[in-house]
């Protein structure tokens, strides 16, 4: 792997006075409420303000620096905050994630445990299609299910828009064979 | 599982893999996928990481997190990133606009129009007493297609209901649910929305009261 982009910190000399700060606790907060799954809403607080400390850290530490401009890097620091925590419950099996303590009301519209049980036995299904297809389709395939156009994958792959196409259907196709192996078809 | 799963089927059930995830040494570091998405690495670099959100639902979910975040300054609607690989992107274009036939529709999601993303808004008044009878949370929907789940929890922040995929734009606490909170306990509720491109958006925190 190549060298990671380098971050970009705040202007150190922009965030050093306490109207900086509030702007930049705004900015991280906007950027974490955009995206803070549901069920992690009760640590929003918590993340915005994990966030500034890197941000400030890294100010400290490197001084002003280029980039991607103020707040490019804002999100990307409120981004790799929020994925660290994801990261950090999911690692503790103690967390129970999906538990309610409440059972599932059937006008709710919840799927119920026999549908979510299915779906999860389809999701273990397409991820051990994908682990078993060749790298190309596995990427166009993924990119697919991600929700990318042709055009968006074959940009991001570094592939001719042609081939990405193929790619994209003949690792459908497999999907769909593999799907059918394991009986999930009429 | 009976029946053929159609493209949104399949979709669902790989997003709904990251639920039970477990990250692994092998996960690339956040910044790395934001960078990918964002298409700052090379294309060999990218793959890799695609790579591995293949076969690993905690970074998948890392991915379409990166992706949803789109700093309001530099939000481009239809590009997959920018950097180094705008040029394919043009490129890509053109190739389109030559006529080129993608085919597509007939195998899942198909193309997806991305936009700015509908902003959730409470249909309940802020700080509203609901009876408990008729506790009904309500909310703006989203494009047809769209998913919500619901969050209530307390002021200090217990969780109270969790509600996935909810097909409607609002929801009825049932009375029962409500059963150990004293008259005027306030509530705080929010939404997650799924969009049928698999984007996210997330509702700020809404306030209620148990009436």
């Amino acid at each position: 792997m190549g060298a990671e982009p380098e971050d970009s910190p705040v202007s150190s000399s922009a965030a050093a006075d306490e109207g900086d700060h509030d702007e930049l606790r705004r900015a991280l907060d906007s950027a974490v409420r955009r995206v803070c799954p549901a069920w992690l809403v009760s640590a929003r607080d918590d993340l915005v303000q994990v966030a500034m400390m890197k941000v400030i850290r890294l100010r400290d530490r490197r001084g002003e620096g280029p980039g991607e401009g103020k707040a490019s890097y804002l999100w990307k620091v409120a981004y790799s905050t929020l994925v660290d925590e994801i990261r950090r419950r999911r690692r503790r099996p103690e967390e129970a994630l999906d538990e309610a303590p409440w059972r599932t009301d059937p006008a709710s519209g919840d799927p119920g445990p026999e549908r979510r049980a299915m779906a999860a036995e389809l999701g273990e299904a397409i991820r051990d299609c994908l682990a078993r297809m060749v790298t190309p389709r596995q990427l166009a395939v993924t990119l697919h299910l991600q929700g990318y156009t042709v055009p968006e994958a074959a940009a991001l792959l570094g592939w001719s828009a042609k081939r990405a196409d193929n790619l994209v259907y003949r690792g459908l196709k497999n999907l769909r064979d593999c799907l059918a192996g394991k009986g999930l078809k009429p | 599982m009976t029946g053929q799963p159609d493209g949104r089927d399949l979709v669902t059930a790989w997003e709904n893999l990251a639920e039970s995830a477990r990250p692994t040494d092998d996960c690339p570091p956040p910044e790395r996928i934001w960078h990918a998405v964002r298409g700052d690495l090379s294309p060999a670099e990218t793959r890799t990481v695609i790579g591995h959100t293949a076969v690993c639902a905690s970074c998948a979910e890392a991915w379409r997190l990166a992706r949803s975040m789109e700093p309001p300054a530099e939000a481009a609607p239809a590009a997959p990133g920018r950097g180094r690989q705008r040029w394919a992107a043009a490129a890509a274009a053109l190739l389109l606009a030559a006529g080129l036939s993608w085919q597509l529709l007939d195998r899942g999601p198909g193309p997806i129009e991305r936009g700015e993303p509908p902003e959730i808004e409470s249909l309940v008044p802020e700080g509203a007493s609901l009876p408990r009878r008729a506790f009904l949370l309500e909310w703006s929907p989203g494009p047809e297609g769209a998913r919500y789940d619901l969050l209530v929890t307390t002021p200090a922040l217990e969780v109270g209901v969790r509600w996935r995929r909810l097909e409607e734009p609002r929801y009825r606490v049932p009375a029962a649910k409500l059963r150990g909170l004293g008259d005027g306990a306030e509530l705080l509720w929010r939404v997650e929305m799924v969009l049928p491109d698999g984007r996210h958006v997330a509702s700020p925190a809404f306030r209620v009261r148990v009436g």
